[in-house]
């Protein structure tokens, strides 16, 4: 049981930083988290010239010279955490794997995991979901680490503040849609869930998507006819109901050891 | 090279050196004879099993080999288009990767780290442990799943 183990220190190490981002200003953070990166990076830098000079050829720079069909067929091999990783090594293998042609190989990682794959959720691109899945900064304020949630409906992994923040409350958005689908559950909707234990600024609300909910509108708005309305709400509230289930299931998976 | 066709023409290997061209000959010799894989087989990537990184033993043998000459081969493999050699050399550097952390593959290939400070601290955070978690839980959940099944085919 070592795996769970050394899931279980890492979430002790979670949790002390943490602590510390809750005392200290965000900015603090930051500058440390900077001033800690740096040497390491001088480092590595030292390490790889150092070998270079003492090597008679200097290395090959991987990918570097190796044609890109043969780096992807490489990548086909790996699954999508691997294949994340990569993507954090370098701004060129970031710029390989984050563009829209290599979808493909996103899919292929998805295939390659030992265990079945988690659901996709409709309309989001591979590496969109490999970010969602595995990358932890908040994608709106961009601080790293000690970012929980993620909103599956929204796209979206934010910090608590930021999500308080950008969303509006899902009651008052929803009173200004329209009669027909308003409470027909087709509304985007996220639960911002309240920390076990955590002091009582930070409330359950249950948020909504502004651009997302007007987008909803815009649509229904184009449809004339009853029917062609009806079905939409069908399709709609089918669709919500997808995402949500992919929602439920990391919720259930992990939510209740978040604290 | 099929479709250079016949000739007495020697064919200009540029990029290939004696050394690596006597591993890449090495490999052809033993393969001799063996079916060319379908040109179709493994080009679809929307094929639904897994890919797998096994290479069989003589292989796995003949690709022991230091990474530079490993890159050689497959830049040979790929530019003499011998589709077999060069799977096997991917498969290689996969198993290579697998496993590792990202310091370790930045090591391993001389990748060099250029994000600016800001950009580290937002990508390369390691994924959170709540992710970890969930991911534990998926393994363990089909590791669940496998030991019924076992269970029930008994």
């Amino acid at each position: 049981m070592t795996p769970i183990q050394s899931l279980t220190a890492d979430a002790g190490v979670e949790t002390i930083s943490h602590k510390r981002s809750r005392t200290e200003q965000p900015e603090d953070e930051g500058a440390q988290v900077k001033r800690k990166k740096i040497p390491t990076k001088k480092e590595n830098k030292n390490l790889e010239s150092s070998k270079k000079s003492s090597s008679r050829q200097s290395k090959r720079a991987f990918l570097e010279d190796v044609p890109l069909d043969v780096v992807l067929d490489i990548f086909s091999y790996l699954d999508s955490y691997e294949l994340f990783s990569i993507s954090r090594l370098s701004r060129g293998l970031r710029d390989i794997l984050m563009d829209q042609s290599v979808e493909s190989v996103w899919r292929t990682a998805r295939k390659n995991w030992d265990w079945e794959p988690p659901p996709i959720p409709e309309g989001m691109s591979e590496s969109c979901y490999a970010d969602l899945l595995f990358g932890n900064h908040c994608q709106m304020c961009g601080q790293s680490g000690g970012c929980e949630l993620t909103f599956w409906f929204f796209r979206v992994r934010c910090c608590r503040d930021c999500a308080y923040k950008t969303f509006p409350f899902f009651n008052s958005l929803k009173q200004k849609q329209p009669l027909a689908y308003r409470d027909k559950d087709v509304l985007p909707r996220e639960i911002i869930q309240t920390k076990r234990g955590s002091d009582k600024t930070l409330p359950r609300r249950q948020i909504g998507h502004q651009a997302l909910t007007n987008q909803l509108k815009e649509e229904f708005i184009a449809l004339k006819t009853k029917e062609e309305r009806a079905s939409w709400i069908e399709s709609k509230r089918q669709k919500r109901a997808a995402v949500e289930a992919v929602g439920h299931f990391y919720q259930d998976k992990g939510g209740g050891f978040t604290a | 090279m099929k479709n250079v066709g016949e000739s007495d023409q020697p064919i200009p290997l540029p990029n290939v050196s004696s050394s690596v061209l006597k591993k890449v000959l090495e490999y052809c010799e033993h393969h001799r004879g063996e079916p060319l894989p379908a040109p179709d087989a493994d080009t679809s990537q929307d094929d639904t099993r897994k890919r797998t990184t096994d290479i069989s033993e003589w292989d796995q043998k003949f690709i022991t080999v230091d990474q530079e000459m490993l890159f050689e081969i497959i830049l040979a493999a790929n530019y003499l288009d011998i589709k077999s050699l060069l799977d096997v050399g991917c498969k290689t550097v996969a198993n290579m990767i697998k496993g590792k952390t990202p310091e370790e593959i930045r090591k391993l290939f001389n990748i060099v780290n250029d994000f600016t400070p800001e950009e580290e601290v937002r990508l390369l955070a390691l994924p959170h442990s709540y992710h970890q978690l969930i991911l534990s839980f998926w393994h363990h959940q089909a590791q669940i799943k496998k030991e019924n099944e076992w269970a029930e085919d008994r």
